[in-house]
């Protein structure tokens, strides 16, 4: 068996990536932290299997995405969603453009995409089918390459693409439909 | 790990861009983009207008994996393009907001349960 004390050294830093991952793979906080715990106990037992210098963080993330696969999408005894609406390049952009005059720097769009709330933007990516759901969360929340997302997923890049392009345009859709425009004064706040 | 923040190349062409007679166009037609028929032109053969290209090929390049060629070829184009880079602006912003907006703290007690379960499995073997 691995020694605790440096297995805990190098993998506890990522409990917070980990938990946060988890929590959008599950919805529900006790399945996550479930999860995370799984995670981490299986990574102990196998640590001796762990290559060191290569990239501890994301075989942590295939640990979850396994324990995620294998405990907790078994339970809902339904195959992986693959499913999904094709939304058109740039969705959001179109929607949100010419609100407002432009501050110096940034568009009036970016102005109104920083008044979604972290609540908009969780609920808009739990909305998403699994399968672009996680790929979305391993890319662009936990920064991993194509490649890696690859390994983790044990997919080809190709599906990684597919699934992530398609999940980000769809995840712009849940953002408009979710959360409507953000900070736009609703009819009720209108002066008569 | 994808390398660096997308918008670091995009970024600071912005000053240049507001001076451009034509930089206060807001749709995307492949009219904005001016270049002259002397330049080198993309070299896929299916997609031949620029702007067409450069918004397929958003994704790829805002997560750094294009070749550092064909990189260089998109991001001249958005140096030319007002509409294409404020929209390829727009979606990096988007990319950093989920980034920045699908953080969840780890509850203490989450922290002292795996602990304890490491304890246990070191104990038993």
């Amino acid at each position: 068996m691995a020694d605790r004390a440096h297995f805990e050294a190098l993998a506890m830093g990522y409990m917070g990536s980990l938990y946060t991952a988890a929590l959008r793979m599950t919805r529900n906080p006790s399945d996550a932290e479930d999860l995370v715990q799984e995670t981490y106990l299986k990574a102990y037992r196998a640590f001796e299997t762990f290559q060191e210098g290569t990239n501890l963080k994301s075989w942590l993330y295939k640990i979850l995405t396994n324990s995620y696969i294998n405990t907790y999408r078994s339970k809902k005894r339904r195959p992986i969603e693959t499913d999904l609406e094709d939304v058109e390049n740039l969705y959001l952009y179109h929607r949100l453009g010419g609100r407002e005059p432009a501050v110096t720097g940034r568009s009036p769009e970016e102005i109104v995409l920083e008044r979604y709330t972290d609540e908009d933007v969780k609920a808009a990516v739990e909305s998403l089918p699994e399968a672009f759901r996680l790929a979305v969360l391993l890319a662009d929340v936990e920064g991993f390459s194509y490649k890696e997302i690859a390994e983790i997923l044990d997919v080809p890049i190709g599906t990684v693409m597919s699934r992530l392009h398609r999940g980000r345009r769809a995840l712009q859709k849940a953002l408009h439909f979710l959360a409507g425009e953000p900070g736009l004064p609703q009819p009720a706040d209108m002066p008569t | 790990m994808a390398s660096g923040s997308p918008m670091e190349s995009v970024q600071p062409h912005l000053g240049e861009q507001a001076e451009e007679p034509d930089g206060g166009a807001t749709s995307m037609h492949p009219q904005a983009n001016q270049r002259s028929p002397e330049e080198p032109s993309y070299r896929d053969p299916i997609l031949l207008d620029p702007c067409q290209e450069a918004i397929a090929t958003l994704y790829s390049f805002l997560d750094g994996e294009l070749t550092s060629e064909r990189r260089a070829l998109i991001q001249r184009h958005l140096d030319d393009c007002a509409p294409c880079f404020e929209a390829f602006g727009f979606e990096a912003e988007l990319k950093s907001l989920v980034a920045r907006k699908c953080r969840d703290d780890v509850p203490q007690s989450l922290r002292l349960r795996v602990a304890e379960a490491l304890r246990a499995e070191a104990r038993r073997v």
